[in-house]
């Protein structure tokens, strides 16, 4: 509301009503506008007192505006030549412009009245089109394109080390690596090193495993983001015999403390060790995915050692600094580190790279090849509703003739024929953009856990922008030629071809095949490529995982370790293990640090007793896996030589390992492993290999296995372990049973991942089965449209030409002739598609490379078969309509117009 | 420009700018119209029908805003065109011919 200055009562006019009046008026007659109603409340406050003129202000603003409106589309309906050309005025409601567009705007709804069918057709094809993109866009758009939600994102990088012998460009760091580079940095302003900890939240509720990160110094700082509460954690609470700190997500904090605002000071038992809360983070920050707690990572130097490699590292770079002079700077400390610890260092770099890169580098080139496999099919879209726009426009060849001739500019003709299009895809679009919400959600349900910043997905303003600038573009692409087509429509033509519109028009033949060969030649591309993603999921689903993840079910337990130190951990789970092998139905159990395609590892370097040093660049490593004497039966891991683990090897037994194949194969090649020794630790401890089983598939499934080695848990215990438990078939109950033998050494220990071990193999396909859903459904419905699109064609091709095929039969052609003549319509769009199309699938297959598993881009068969399918369906669709042409009786068909 | 009728409340602003001296802008119409009428006058209507009366021809208005008016304001004044002067002679004709002979008849309803 704005006061009048004057004195009086106030004359205040409600800022919406300005702005209402702006909708309608020029500036010059909104002032005169309410200067007059000014002088008018003036008069009345005079006459009739302040209240009842204030009362005849509310009426005088609650009409005005409904009268303006009223006046505005009273013009509109009766805008005429005289309206047109009389003598603009400033006020004039409705310019030229405005008037010409309108107009349009009211023939198109008029010709649309009077065919739904159309209309129904083409906007249902426009929207499945902009519809799909639409859907994509949001997910290319909050995955990819969205900045990091941290200030200066451009500053932020991730810090890996290298291992070129290895060609390893993402791996971890060790503590003592960071701690050099940090302390010798100038181009970092905050460097962090962060790993994932199991760590069991006791006395609030239920004990639970929570997702807590170990951080080497404060994460929030050097991401740039304030607490919301308390403070971030310090650099001297991450130093030995600091205190218990804990730094609580927004969501965890709301979920597990009801949001209390008292937080602040609590203690938390953490594995039995109580952490004091001294933060609570914004709401919405998770970083890395799914932290929950975030605490003092205390890595001490003698259980992690130089050459122990397992922490991330995330670093925000000085104001006046750029990538490359950290890079520069970095790889220096990194050569001066491998010269000074080649045991440990040897063969090892520092690579940088952007946070945004390193988040989402990974599904970059997967998801814009979705985008343009998504864009592939509108294409086909925007073609189909082409040829029913030019079938359409040949029942209108002697309106657009008429109109030409009684003046109406080739301009005016393609701008009114522009705006039908731009109607129609508009239309679409709206239709499109409430297709996408749903699309949006389907596609975060089966979406990969691999696919990051999910959360960013959404229809937002900037994807609706998007759709509707695609709804411009698309009324272009699909209106443009055939306006131009039918505005060269002359009374001369018309007369000249009569009401034939096949006849004489031939580039309008030549533009309806063009683009029914551009819709197989699409549809083609789609079918190869999805049909080289099956065959490559079909190659991964034949690998041998090395085990066997059929009726076996796992969970993780994590003990507490200052309940449970080494002696009291491996009690512990060999007590555990006796109780559940008790169970019925239980064939046997066995226990793992690591889970079979668990993605996560530890390795470790070593050196092969009786042998000199390996050089450093040589230095050979394992992947390191603690297990029980029961492990290899309860996944069912093949025993090649030797023996596996027994219950005679404890801690004071001779220390013993059981190597992988490759690890046999690589590092002993030609000679028996068994009773070679291995340390990892220049021979304080010595540890004798006893047994060769079969490789696994480790990390997930399309990665190469590496070289392993398992170490009794009796001799090298860990607190976290994962629990195979095989049965003769699914046990229902089983999981009850489980909490209630775990419970019974100790109620405090939560069972968490509970799940089948043929899951796992589902979760570990679950990026190529996602990509392979969403190609597959792309070239289906690629397929659909250009076989409906053709369907259509040929069927109109068949009206248009009912009169000539009567004229054929009657002088002597037979039916097999006409279906001949019909199916050729639609084949020879065909052929000449699919050999554009092979010419594309043989370009384009390359950049699926990066998705396929054992499958050659330029696989023969698949592309033999694409073809196959789209000429079974070409056909198909081409064959209904040549059957109809042959049931016409002959004189019926020459009676046709 | 083809030939159209006046409205009633056309005609009657129309009649209220020449009371007012062949020029004027909306508050005097208003006022005018209350005073002859008896009623209250929506000023966006006379608004309106001063814009409507302008694109038919029968008003040409200026912007004044010399500060000549006594507050200074802008206003936008509204003239009668002699295409106006016509239309109401006509209107006034056609009216007085209706009306010949009517008027007795009123009171004996």
């Amino acid at each position: 509301m704005t006061a009048n200055s004057r004195e009086g009562p106030a004359f205040r006019i409600p800022k919406v009503f300005r702005w209402l009046l702006s909708a309608f008026l020029s500036p010059a007659d909104r002032t005169t506008v309410l200067n007059d109603l000014e002088e008018l409340f003036r008069h009345r406050v005079d006459r009739d007192g302040a209240v009842l003129a204030s009362m005849w202000l509310r009426r005088q603003l609650r009409h005005y505006p409904t009268r303006l409106a009223k006046e505005r589309v009273a013009n509109l309906l009766n805008s005429g030549p005289q309206h047109r050309e009389s003598k603009a005025r400033p006020w004039q409601m409705g310019g030229s412009m405005f008037s010409a567009i309108s107009r349009d705007v009211r023939v198109a709804l008029r010709g649309f009245k009077r065919n739904p069918g159309f209309v129904i057709v083409a906007t249902l094809t426009l929207a499945l089109g902009i519809g799909a993109n639409t859907a994509i866009f949001s997910v290319v758009n909050g995955v990819l394109l969205e900045p990091l939600p941290y200030p200066e994102p451009d500053k932020l990088v991730a810090m890996t080390m290298t291992n070129e012998e290895r060609g390893d460009r993402r791996g971890p760091w060790s503590v003592q690596n960071l701690q050099d580079v940090e302390s010798e940095s100038r181009t970092f302003a905050s460097i962090s090193g962060y790993q994932w900890l199991d760590y069991t939240l006791t006395g609030v509720g239920e004990p639970e495993l929570v997702n807590t990160v170990g951080v080497t110094n404060g994460l929030l700082e050097t991401l740039g983001i304030p607490p919301m509460i308390g403070r971030d954690i310090r650099s001297d609470e991450t130093v030995a015999g600091g205190p218990s700190v804990a730094l609580l997500s927004h969501s965890f904090w709301q979920e597990r403390f009801g949001g209390d605002a008292s937080i602040l000071g609590q203690t938390i038992q953490l594995s039995d060790v109580p952490f004091e809360i001294v933060g609570v983070a914004p709401p919405g920050f998770e970083f890395p995915r799914h932290a929950q707690l975030w605490v003092p990572g205390r890595w001490d130097a003698q259980t992690y050692p130089r050459g122990r490699y397992f922490l991330r590292v995330v670093g925000r770079l000085s104001p006046n600094a750029t990538i490359e002079m950290a890079q520069a700077e970095v790889s220096g400390v990194a050569t001066r580190l491998a010269e000074e610890y080649p045991q440990s260092n040897g063969s090892r770099g520092v690579a940088l790279f952007s946070l945004t890169e390193y988040t989402v580098g990974d599904v970059r080139l997967e998801l814009l090849i979705m985008f343009g496999a998504v864009g592939l099919v509108l294409l086909i879209a925007c073609a189909n509703v082409a040829n029913l726009v030019l079938a359409r426009g040949s029942s209108r060849v002697g309106e657009m003739a008429v109109r030409a001739t009684l003046g109406a500019s080739r301009g005016t003709i393609v701008r009114q024929l522009l705006t039908e299009s731009l109607i129609l895809s508009a239309l679409g679009a709206a239709i499109g953009a409430f297709l996408a919400f749903w699309g949006v959600e389907g596609l975060r349900a089966i979406s990969p856990g691999t696919v990051p910043r999910l959360e960013n997905v959404a229809v937002d303003i900037t994807v609706l922008s998007f759709a509707a600038c695609l709804a411009v573009a698309v009324a272009v692409l699909f209106g443009l030629a055939p306006a131009f087509r039918m505005a060269g429509v002359s009374i001369a033509g018309v007369v000249r071809d009569g009401r034939d519109p096949e006849a004489g028009l031939g580039r309008r033949r030549i533009l309806r095949s063009g683009l029914l060969a551009l819709e197989m030649a699409i549809s083609l591309v789609l079918l190869v490529g999805a049909g080289l993603l099956l065959k490559s999921f079909a190659q991964i689903r034949t690998v041998d995982l090395g085990f066997d993840p059929h009726n076996a079910t796992q969970f993780t337990l994590s003990v507490p370790e200052p309940r449970y130190q080494a002696e009291q951990t491996i009690d512990f789970f060999r007590s555990l293990e006796e109780r559940l092998a008790a169970l019925p139905g239980v064939n046997a159990i066995g226990m793992n640090s690591g889970s079979p395609l668990g993605r996560s590892h530890t390795s470790i370097g070593f050196d092969i007793i009786g042998r000199p040093p390996f050089p450093s660049e040589e230095q050979p490593f394992f992947l390191v896996r603690r297990i029980t004497p029961g492990y290899f039966e309860s996944v069912r891991i093949s025993l090649l030589a030797g023996r596996a683990f027994n219950a005679d090897d404890r801690a004071e037994s001779p220390l013993v390992t059981v190597i992988s194949q490759t690890a046999s194969e690589q590092y002993f090649p030609g000679i028996d492993p068994i009773g070679q020794q291995v340390t990892f630790d220049q021979g304080q401890t010595i540890w004798t290999v006893v047994g060769v089983v079969g490789d696994v598939r480790s990390l997930d499934v399309t990665t190469e296995t590496e070289p392993e080695a398992y170490f009794p848990h009796a001799q090298w215990s860990v607190p976290t372990m994962t629990v195979t438990v095989r049965t003769v078939a699914r046990v229902a109950g089983l999981v009850p049973l489980l909490r209630r033998e775990v419970a019974a050494l100790d109620p405090m220990l939560p069972l968490y991942r509970i799940e089948p071990l043929d899951r796992l193999v589902d979760i570990s396909t679950g990026e190529e089965r996602f990509y392979l859903f969403l190609l597959g459904l792309f070239a289906g419905l690629a397929v659909l449209l250009a076989a409906v699109g053709l369907y259509g064609v040929v069927t109109y091709i068949v009206s248009r030409r009912t009169r000539e095929i009567g004229i054929r039969v009657a002088l002597g052609a037979k039916w097999k002739d006409v279906a001949r003549l019909v199916l050729w319509q639609g084949m020879l769009p065909t052929a000449v598609g699919t050999a554009m199309g092979l010419l594309a699938a043989f370009a384009g297959t390359r950049v699926l490379s990066s998705l396929l598993y054992q499958v050659d881009p330029w696989d023969a068969p698949t592309f033999v078969l694409g073809t196959g399918v789209l000429f079974g369906v070409a056909l198909l669709a081409s064959f209904f309509p040549a059957r109809a042409a042959t049931r016409i009786p002959p004189t019926e068909a020459m009676r046709a117009e | 420009m083809a030939r159209e009728t006046l409205g009633d409340f056309e005609h009657q602003i129309l009649l209220a700018v020449l009371r007012l001296g062949g020029e004027s802008y909306s508050v005097p119409v208003v006022l005018e119209l209350e005073e002859r009428t008896g009623r209250e006058i929506a000023q966006a209507a006379v608004f309106i029908v001063l814009r409507r009366l302008e694109n038919k021809g029968l008003l040409e208005s200026r912007i004044d805003d010399s500060g000549n008016s006594e507050t200074g304001r802008t206003r936008r004044y509204f003239e009668l065109t002699p295409l106006a002067i016509v239309r109401m002679r006509e209107s006034r004709k056609a009216l007085v011919r209706l009306w010949e002979g009517v008027e007795a008849k009123l009171d004996e309803v």
